[in-house]
């Protein structure tokens, strides 16, 4: 009896009640919420305004700032011109194995190159980079995943920098998440030289006018929802409670945007993303790219200058409804998928790596010293037949 | 088959193996295929694919939900995109040192194993080293699909023999009359198969 | 020594295989695979197994279409196969059985190269070449099949040449097939086959072979007067020469009675009969001819005892049938030159003899029966003449010209015969004991044998004795006819060669195969003898039995027997050949 179910039923009648109960809460909230939100939906200036203050008086405040277009936006899909070509890129990881047979990382990035409307079979690319001996070495120890992901995603920009650079506009650059590089800041060399690589990146794509955007699918974030938590006078010494807290974007945004439509365009006011400067500052919109049964919402990250080039914008925006529609039931810009499927290692790839290593490693009268006991162990759990 | 194929030894014993693999469209298998699985100790294993699963591509089944399917979606799946595949592939002999025998392999495939399919030179190569007494394997094993697998077998043998015209297949032919001649209705069955090819 | 299978070997050459043995046995015949199509080997096909260090002679006497499955059979594939795979298919599961008749085994060694071959030789030094022996065991599985070869059939049949006279060839290879005529006329023979089969053509040749080999004199009792004089084909239409045109100074022909006129030609002799030479077996062989009574021996013993041998026919002639004369008492009574008055007289039947006397007028009024022929010039005691002519080494036909009724083929024949038996029986006593030369042997030909050697008859002519004993004596019979199956199995079973075309009556066939063991085989063959083309050479006298394609009797033949010294030999042939 591997769980103790007689207490559990009990504990999960009152997950139960608890959870009605915070239904009930969450109702209501999102109904002043979203009344809020209506209410204030012209008044771009004066939110502006707010933000900016708040930001001044509180460091750590991550929220939208309206741009030019009011809160309740929400524009249809235009018509995508021809002559597109998009390039959706994705990466994935092996992680140093202390255990394992050989110690190396590896950072595999998947290409995805699609002109719609051309007839042709789409491009893959697969960039693959070992890592081994300094590489994976910091003054902390081995190398952390954390780092090994950041070298990811520089990977990714910067390959789709060289990829675009000679093809013809309109391009646009899809990756998986937003823009901005999340990873807890550190102030190692290290990071801060792959944080330069990405920003310079960054600045390519710019140059060449390639249309960037990061696409986050389900979107958690709350950035409206804070902005117009601003407008709430804060409530006298009664805790640290949020009053919309709970609430996402995506929740007001559900109610607002049909199959096709994006929102208004917003900027990202946060102290991490003021290294994101001049053309590369960060925006974004939300847009629903599902069906009136079943809407998908998603919020795209872009770089300043799309935000305020309308052709750029819309061209964005139709291509963003047309490829996430042709994945059907589950609606997610095809070359994204793709490139993620393009990108991904699998157990075989990890082991045929390990075994050339081995083997290369063997030639040089080098063999690597034994499996270690715990991958051994591990191993044989897999053995159906002595 | 158009490519090496980086396969995954799911099930293997000495007379036939499994293999997992990734291929799209364009260099997957093909039914009755010749192909060879060289081991690291020397040996080399040739195999006849029997059997050719695809497995349940997510992706494809969503795709199909969407109201219209473009054009370079469709290419991108023919031509880009690897589905997993098992391949069931019967043994019919192995090499050491280039000498070719025709029966029961020493030692099965282990583990991961580059997978190539055989070139004409490598067929005649093979089939060198006997008198087609390979076809022994397939043909008394009732789980095969002996009646198509050797018509596809002996398509690929013509055409590797190109130029010694119907002497190409008359000697497996032969064989096979010879084995299965107590077994009319079975031979029957191969025999008519078989005469699709002229 | 030699060994005979350098010889061999170089035909073996040239003969391909035809198949291998797979099955059969002694007791039944053996079974051949065949390898090549079957429309190759016929019924009938001389046929050498190889087996080790013996060969094997047969004959084809049947073949068998099998299969590994039925279904093959059965089933028409080529709806559902291409043409390859039909072919590859009935390669291995249909297939055509030969069924032999084995019927001799040669051993011949091993090959010159073989490692066996110097202890096999040295173990063989004493004996000449080895001997076709009658077959005693059986070859192996798969021992290889192939036709006879002409040395094959020389090594049975012996070479062309001297006494072997060819009397057809092969059919498959056309090699010639003799028979030994010094063997031949050693013991009795026969020639049959239905009508039109071509038995008077095969009976031509052999009898030409026989003249002109002259081992023996002939005696040919032409019923239908065909072989002496030149006749015409009644089929073709084309001119027959006859054996007087080709053998003018050795063949006599002789005509039956004094004016007697053979196809418009005078024969060399006339034939008269001496009244005295009648005895009363001749007569009681007439019985169903003359439809005698049981009574008829008693008649004639008695008249034998009256008039004695020579006397009585005469004198029974001269008797009147029913004169009477008045007696002193006015009764009448039979006059002394009646029969009554003598059958009174003798003790005899009056009614008997009578009646006897009636039915012999037949016999009384043949022209060619005289009183006393021998005084008469033209035909001077000429049975006489004939058994001297036969003696002396002549050849004579004894044509029957108008005379063709049974009663003279009968009456005649027997005669002659009964003196020819007693001629020759004194000469060889002379011979034997006496040390005089040995007696010529003769071959008397008899066509339509079966009047004479009829189950009735048997034990009446002196034709049976003949066949029975007359070996002993140096002479022999050589029975021609087409109804086999009346002729006495006695006899029969005597006839060492028989010579047969095409037989349709199952009665006919069974008896030219009667008392020949394990034959059954060769029923069918002899309905299936293709007429006047075919011919079935078998009987105790032959090695065994072997189908040929008969000779034909026309220019070539002839240029082939006088024309040049004698015909080319096989092994001439090889030597043309490079061999």
């Amino acid at each position: 009896m591997p769980l103790d179910y007689v207490s559990l039923q009990g504990q999960i009648r009152k997950y139960g009640e608890s959870a009605t109960l915070q239904k009930r809460e969450f109702e209501q909230k999102f109904a002043a919420c979203r009344d809020l939100f209506l209410r204030s939906a012209n008044d771009i200036a004066g939110l502006q305004r707010l933000v900016e203050e708040a930001a001044a008086r509180n460091k750590v405040l991550r929220c939208a700032a309206p741009v030019s277009e009011s809160l309740d936006t929400h524009l249809p899909a235009p018509q995508a011109p021809s002559g597109r070509t998009i390039v959706a890129a994705d990466g994935s990881q092996i992680n140093p194995d202390s255990h394992g047979e050989v110690l190396f990382a590896l950072v595999n990035t998947g290409i995805f190159t699609l002109q719609p409307g051309s007839g042709a079979a789409p491009r893959t690319e697969t960039r693959s980079t070992l890592l081994f001996d300094d590489a994976l070495q910091t003054p902390g120890g081995t190398v952390s995943e954390d780092l090994i992901a950041l070298l990811r995603d520089v990977r990714e920009r910067k390959l789709l920098a060289e990829v675009t650079k000679d093809s013809p506009a309109p391009v646009i650059t899809l990756t998986d998440g937003p823009l901005e590089l999340y990873h807890e800041p550190r102030t190692d060399r290290q990071f801060e030289e792959y944080f330069r690589d990405y920003l310079s990146a960054l600045d390519d794509l710019c140059l060449n006018r390639i249309i960037t955007a990061g696409y986050v699918d389900r979107p958690r974030a709350d950035l409206l929802v804070r902005m117009l938590e601003l407008l709430v006078p804060a409530s006298a010494g009664e805790g640290q409670t949020r009053p919309f807290a709970g609430i996402p974007d995506r929740a007001i945004f559900q109610t607002l945007l049909k199959p096709g439509e994006r929102s208004a365009v917003f900027a990202l006011q946060s102290s991490a993303a003021a290294s994101y400067t001049g053309n590369k500052a960060l925006h974004f919109f939300y847009i629903n790219c599902g069906s009136e049964s079943r809407p998908a919402l998603a919020r795209v990250e872009i770089l300043k200058w799309i935000a305020e080039d309308p052709i750029a914008l819309n061209t964005l925006h139709a291509t963003l409804v047309e490829q996430a529609r042709l994945a059907g039931a589950a609606p997610y810009p095809y070359p994204l998928l793709r490139a993620h499927e393009v990108a991904v290692v699998r157990m075989d790839d990890r082991e045929e790596i390990i075994l050339m290593i081995e083997r290369e490693l063997a030639e040089r009268g080098c063999p690597p010293a034994s499996q270690s006991f715990k991958q051994q162990n591990k191993g044989f759990q897999d053995r159906k037949r002595i | 088959m158009s490519a090496i194929a980086i396969g995954r030894l799911l099930r293997s014993n000495t007379s036939s193996c499994v293999i997992g693999c990734r291929v799209n469209q364009q260099n997957s298998p093909l039914f009755g295929e010749m192909l060879r699985i060289p081991l690291s100790n020397g040996l080399q294993i040739y195999g006849l694919v029997h059997e050719i699963n695809i497995d349940d591509d997510g992706l494809v089944r969503q795709l199909v939900t969407a109201p219209e399917v473009s054009r370079e979606v469709i290419e991108d799946n023919r031509q880009n995109r690897n589905m997993p595949v098992e391949m069931s592939v019967v043994f019919i002999g192995w090499e050491r040192d280039g000498r070719v025998s025709h029966t029961r392999v020493p030692t099965p495939p282990l583990s991961l194993d580059e997978i190539f399919p055989c070139t004409a030179s490598e067929i005649l190569h093979f089939l060198e080293g006997g008198k087609f007494g390979y076809l022994r394997a397939i043909l008394r094993n009732s789980e095969l699909p002996a009646a198509d697998l050797l018509t596809a077998h002996l398509r690929q043998v013509a055409a590797a023999r190109q130029g010694a015209g119907a002497d190409g297949v008359e000697a497996a032919l032969r064989e096979v009359i010879a084995l299965l001649k107590d077994d009319y209705p079975v031979l029957m069955d191969v025999l008519s198969a078989v005469s699709e090819i002229q | 020594m030699t060994n005979s299978s350098s010889t061999l070997k170089a035909d073996n050459a040239m003969n391909r295989p035809i198949g291998y043995v797979v099955g059969g046995g002694l007791k039944a015949n053996l079974f051949v695979r065949l390898t090549i199509p079957a429309d190759q080997v016929q019924e009938g096909g001389f046929v050498v197994l190889e087996s080790g260090n013996w060969q094997f002679y047969g004959l084809v006497t049947d073949l068998q279409l099998g299969s590994s499955d039925p279904r093959y059979a059965e089933l028409p594939n080529t709806p559902r196969l291409s043409a390859l795979t039909s072919r590859l298919l009935a390669e291995q599961t249909l297939f055509t059985n030969l069924e032999v008749l084995p019927a001799l085994m040669l051993e011949r060694g091993p090959a010159p190269d073989a490692p066996d071959y110097a202890d096999w030789t040295r173990a063989h030094q004493e004996e000449n070449r080895s001997r076709p022996l009658p077959i005693k065991t059986v070859p192996a599985h798969h021992s290889v099949t192939r036709l006879a070869s002409a040395g094959d059939v020389a090594e049975i049949f012996g070479e062309p040449g001297g006494a072997n006279f060819i009397v057809g060839r092969t059919r498959e290879q056309d090699h010639p097939v003799c028979i030994d005529l010094e063997k031949f006329v050693q013991r009795s023979s026969g020639i049959f086959g239905a009508t039109g089969s071509g038995k008077s053509f095969l009976t031509r040749i052999i009898l030409a072979g026989l003249i002109q080999h002259d081992a023996a004199s002939i005696l040919v009792l032409d019923m239908h007067n065909e072989y002496g004089f030149d006749d015409t084909a009644s089929d073709t239409g084309m001119p027959v020469v006859g054996l007087k045109t080709k053998f003018p100074g050795k063949v006599r022909i002789v005509g039956l009675g004094r004016a007697s006129t053979i196809r418009n030609k005078t024969p060399d002799l006339h034939l008269e009969i001496n009244e005295s030479d009648i005895h009363p077996e001749d007569i009681e062989l007439l019985s169903r001819e003359l439809n005698l009574r049981e009574t008829t021996s008693a008649t004639l013993d008695a008249l034998v005892h009256t008039f004695g041998y020579e006397g009585w026919f005469t004198a029974f002639k001269n008797m009147k049938v029913g004169s009477v004369i008045e007696n002193e008492d006015g009764k009448k009574v039979p006059a002394p030159d009646s029969v009554a008055y003598w059958a009174n007289e003798a003790g005899a039947n009056a009614m008997a003899a009578e009646g006897l006397r009636n039915k012999m007028n037949r016999v009384f009024n043949r022209p060619y029966v005289m009183e006393r022929a021998g005084n008469d010039p033209a035909a001077p005691n000429s049975l006489n003449h004939i058994i001297d002519a036969l003696k002396a080494g002549q050849h004579v036909i004894l044509s029957f010209g108008d005379y063709e009724s049974d009663l003279d083929y009968l009456l005649v024949s027997n005669l002659l015969t009964r003196k020819i038996r007693e001629t020759w029986e004194e000469l060889t006593n002379a011979f034997r004991s006496h040390g005089s030369n040995e007696p010529r042997p003769l071959v008397i030909a008899v066509e339509e044998s079966h009047k004479l050697l009829n189950r009735e008859m048997a034990s009446q002519t002196s034709f049976s004795t003949i066949a029975r004993e007359m070996r002993k004596y140096y002479v022999t019979l050589l029975i021609i006819d087409q109804r086999p199956s009346q002729i006495y199995d006695e006899v029969m079973s005597q006839l060492g060669t028989r010579v047969s075309g095409w037989l349709g009556d199952e009665n006919d066939i069974a008896a030219v195969l009667s008392g020949l063991a394990g034959r059954d085989a060769l029923r069918g063959m002899l309905a299936r003898l293709q007429p006047k083309e075919e011919v079935l050479l078998l009987g105790w006298g032959v090695p065994m039995p072997i189908l040929v394609r008969s000779r034909r009797y026309d220019q070539k033949f002839w240029e082939e027997l006088q024309g040049r010294s004698a015909p080319r030999t096989a092994t001439q042939n090889l030597k043309d050949l490079g061999f």
